[in-house]
């Protein structure tokens, strides 16, 4: 029943998917081989270090038992040398006691004798310093006198000096002033005069000019008379031409009376192709004429427009007549 | 044994959200891996039989005897085949009505085979997408699982007084498996992706190429006809 509900296509098709996953698997196994491969000799993050073992031993009471020992023979040596030692000590330090007494005695004698000496030679050396300091003493102040007075004297110098320069000083600054006001005066005078002057041509050159300004705006305004006038023949001449050629290819209906008269409105292009005709009040005459007139108009196709740039407008309303 | 339990122990001691990504990856690597193979298969498959087919249409064979052998095998109703057939079924279908021109009939077979030779595109291009979309996707899943694993270890360094690098390592390197195995599913499936939309334009212009002169053949027959229908 399976068998013939699935069509052998599928069943291919399964199985192509099958050996696909299949193949897919073995790929990541093979992939997932190489990485542990890759990876096998990775070191262990955190690797603990051995820890250092220390043995103690404690070897504390022979030691001490050794020191004991060799401490008593040293005590017992170094007691019998001292005795010897102080027996030295004392023979020596008698024979010494009695050079000294001897030595004692001669050297008091000789200090006496010698202390006279120093007294005498002291005491004259004692009188000639007092007068010498004595003679250096006057001397010193007869020149302090004598420094003083020179001092005075400059001072007085220098004093009469200073009164004679300021007074020298303010009388050139005095000069000085008067020169600079009668200076400012005289430039002030020089600038007023200039100023009047330059005002006075300033108000001639502006009269000259607005006299100018006059002539030149009546010619403009006669050249504008003469523009509009020129303007306004170009103007008919333009609209009669239009006229003359509307008229010219105005295919005359057999309803149409004499007396027409009908405005025309076109629209133009520049260039003059026309684009547009229509027929506006007031006008007097029937369909027929219309259709005809605005038919004429097309058929013209272009306007002239050279020559006429000037009179060139996009819509021109003009007056169509027929008169028989 | 040591270094294996290292890596394993890497993956499974990451965060949920890493192990998901990196499942993700996994799995897309087996399903592009799938596809990679069976499309090579059916691609070859294609070429081959197509490689058979022209020689046997080309050898000079009756038209009508290679049609009837071809529409007598089901399976072989794919490529070149399936696009002769098409063609030249509609050709007989339409001369049967008498009444049709040249250019009619063979502007007919011309459309079937045109519609047969979409079909057989689509069938040819059918999942390659996907390589596509592995190829380009899977690097940046796999780096968003390494920067939120990076993320978390580095927001357990933030309580630690003493930090050391020891602390974050282990972490990072749990991360990067991530990328590693976006890489891991991305490389092959862009490989493939390019090696296959290759083949696939060759068979297309070599189908359509083949399209072309059968219906410069069938329009030749065509005009025979019909002249000797007017004669």
């Amino acid at each position: 029943m399976m068998n013939r509900l699935i069509s052998p296509e599928q069943k291919q098709a399964i199985k192509d998917q099958l050996r696909a996953l299949g193949l897919a698997l073995a790929v990541h196994a093979g992939f997932a081989v190489l990485f542990l491969a890759g990876t096998w000799s990775w070191q262990p993050f955190e690797q603990e270090t051995p820890p250092v073992r220390v043995t103690l031993v404690d070897m504390g009471p022979v030691v001490e038992q050794r020191r004991e020992e060799e401490a008593a023979e040293r005590r017992r040596e170094e007691r019998a040398e001292q005795e010897r030692q102080e027996e030295l000590e004392r023979q020596r330090e008698e024979a010494e006691r009695r050079r000294q007494e001897q030595l004692e005695q001669q050297r008091q004698e000789e200090e006496q004798r010698r202390q006279q000496e120093l007294e005498q030679q002291r005491q004259e050396e004692e009188r000639r310093r007092q007068e010498e300091v004595e003679r250096q003493r006057r001397e010193e102040e007869q020149r302090r006198a004598e420094e003083e007075r020179q001092r005075r004297e400059e001072e007085r110098r220098r004093v009469e000096e200073e009164r004679r320069r300021a007074e020298a000083e303010r009388e050139r600054e005095l000069e000085e002033l008067r020169r600079q006001r009668e200076e400012a005066q005289r430039r002030r005078e020089e600038e007023e005069r200039r100023l009047a002057e330059i005002a006075e041509r300033r108000a001639a050159e502006e009269a000259e000019r607005q006299a100018q300004e006059e002539a030149e705006r009546l010619r403009l305004a006669e050249e504008q008379a003469a523009e509009d006038a020129r303007r306004a023949t170009l103007r008919e001449e333009y609209e009669s031409t239009i006229r003359e050629l509307v008229r010219r290819n105005w295919n005359r209906p057999p309803t149409t009376r004499p007396g027409v008269s009908c405005d025309v409105r076109v629209v133009q292009i520049p260039g003059g192709e026309i684009i547009d005709a229509t027929i506006v009040s007031p006008c007097n005459a029937d369909d027929a004429t219309r259709r005809s007139i605005t038919a004429a108009v097309m058929r013209i196709g272009a306007f002239p427009y050279r020559g006429y740039e000037n009179v060139f407008a996009r819509e021109i309303v003009f007056t169509f007549r027929y008169d028989g | 044994m040591n270094g294996e339990l290292q890596v394993w122990d890497l993956i499974m001691e990451a965060g949920l959200l890493v192990q998901g990504v990196m499942a993700l990856l996994l799995l897309a690597s087996i399903t592009s891996w799938m596809v990679i193979f069976q499309k090579r298969q059916i691609l070859a498959r294609a070429e081959s039989r197509a490689r058979k087919f022209e020689e046997n249409f080309w050898s000079g064979a009756d038209l009508t005897k290679l049609y009837d052998k071809v529409a007598g095998d089901r399976a072989g109703r794919e490529g070149l085949e399936g696009i002769f057939e098409s063609g030249f079924r509609e050709f007989s279908r339409l001369r049967e009505e008498k009444r049709l021109g040249a250019d009619a009939l063979t502007t007919g077979a011309q459309r079937a085979m045109r519609v047969t030779l979409t079909r057989e595109m689509d069938r040819l291009e059918h999942r390659l997408s996907f390589l596509a979309t592995v190829g380009s996707v899977s690097p940046y899943v796999g780096l968003f699982g390494t920067v939120w694993g990076i993320m978390n270890s580095f927001r357990g360094l933030a309580g630690a007084h003493q930090a050391t690098i020891a602390m974050v390592a282990p972490g990072i390197s749990e991360a990067l498996i991530a990328t590693a195995m976006g890489l891991f599913a991305a490389i092959p499936a862009v490989i493939a992706f390019n090696k296959f939309s290759n083949q696939v334009e060759r068979l297309e212009v070599r189908y359509d190429n083949f399209k072309e002169e059968f219906a410069n053949i069938l329009h030749r027959q065509a005009r025979r006809l019909e002249e000797r229908g007017a004669a």
